[in-house]
């Protein structure tokens, strides 16, 4: 096995997977990159208690894949990876026709908000709620940054992006959020009784 | 938790600022995240100083960060989730070697079964053959000695090797019986396989 590029964070846990010490690699493995893998997950799935069927399907995966390991990626990406298909055949089950490539033209503020799977009774609406009318890449970064004690690093690192593309998606989805919020305002005028 | 805290009611227009103001945007989400260098972030705070739109916006972002913090907090998971994985991963290894040594038996009762199928098609072609060797060798041994072949041959080894004939003519039909069943065999045996 070619020594890993890897950080000297794990480091450990490559020793134990070379000398075939599976299961003490995973012991490592986990309380480092459980809660990664679940706020992921939960910034893909938007649902705590699917991510953590996720996550534990993840680990799962993981463990059967870890003889194989190549080391050919770092370990955390390697694991990403495996969370973001996870998540991704879970989104396809609900549903089939999914894209996550919606982008800056598609998106129209007031339709987001007619597409609202609910509308809250109250006058105004939840920061959380709002996020729901994200398109789906603003809402990952946004979560994931957020869950992620604000890191750029983290957040990139957990959606396989370039930090650059992950700031762009977070000041985008801030400006958004603003103007779903200044739409929402202005509803009660227009549509509510 | 309400979005009415940041969202700004009097701005009317599709963006918090005017595209004249889309840099000092990208600073002031910058500057929230504390990833502004500190020669822009006194150059931010110059515009903040004569700027009232920015000095709104950077409050609405920051009520929005506030907000945002509190609405996605860290999720965590503790040990107990790894004793649910480990005891998951236990189960997994055990129904895995349980179907291994299914399949290993299927695979041992498959080879057996073959294996007594082809002894049996050999013997039920082998053995005739060896017989009807046998039987064509004493007719050949026969009609050698009606011929009178089998008496010219016995006595022209008997005078060369000083021993009697009827011993040297048992041998000889011996010696042919061997040989047609040693070309009969390999015929047969590849003819049963």
């Amino acid at each position: 096995m070619t020594p890993p590029p890897t950080t000297q964070a794990d480091a450990d846990i490559h020793q134990r997977l070379r000398a075939g010490e599976y299961r003490e690699a995973l012991s490592l493995l986990l309380p480092r990159y459980r809660d990664k893998v679940l706020r992921l997950s939960f910034s893909m799935l938007q649902d705590r208690a699917q991510a953590e069927d996720v996550t534990q399907d993840v680990f799962m995966r993981a463990w059967r894949a870890l003889p194989g390991y190549a080391a050919q990626a770092s370990l955390s990406t390697w694991l990403y990876a495996i969370t973001r298909n996870a998540c991704l055949s879970e989104l396809r089950k609900r549903r089939p026709h999914l894209s996550l490539d919606l982008d800056d033209e598609q998106f129209h503020p007031q339709l987001a908000g007619l597409a609202a799977p609910e509308q809250d009774d109250s006058a105004t609406t939840s920061v959380a709620q709002l996020l729901d009318h994200l398109p789906e890449r603003y809402r990952q970064a946004v979560t994931l940054f957020y869950m992620e004690d604000q890191s750029y690093e983290q957040t990139a690192a957990s959606l396989g992006l370039p930090l650059g593309t992950v700031k762009a998606l977070l000041h985008r989805a801030r400006k958004r959020l603003t103007e779903l919020a200044r739409a929402d305002l202005d509803l009660p005028q227009e549509t509510r009784p | 938790m309400t979005t009415d805290s940041f969202a700004n009611p009097t701005d009317n227009r599709t963006g918090p600022h005017g595209p004249e103001h889309q840099v000092w945007e990208e600073r002031l989400q910058d500057w929230l995240d504390g990833e502004l260098q500190e020669q822009d972030t006194l150059l931010l705070q110059a515009h903040l100083e004569q700027c009232a739109q920015c000095r709104e916006h950077l409050q609405a972002w920051q009520r929005l960060d506030v907000q945002l913090q509190a609405a996605l907090p860290p999720l965590n998971l503790d040990a107990a989730f790894d004793a649910r994985l480990f005891a998951q991963i236990d189960s997994s290894d055990e129904q895995q070697r349980l179907q291994l040594r299914q399949q290993l038996e299927r695979e041992h009762a498959l080879q057996r079964e073959a294996l007594m199928r082809r002894w049996r098609r050999s013997l039920a072609l082998v053995i005739p053959g060896m017989l009807g060797g046998v039987a064509v060798a004493l007719s050949l041994a026969s009609w050698m000695d009606s011929s009178g072949a089998t008496i010219a041959l016995a006595q022209g080894a008997a005078e060369l090797s000083h021993t009697t004939a009827p011993w040297t003519g048992s041998a000889l039909t011996a010696v042919l019986g061997a040989a047609v069943g040693a070309l009969m065999a390999p015929w047969l045996a590849r003819l049963a396989d």
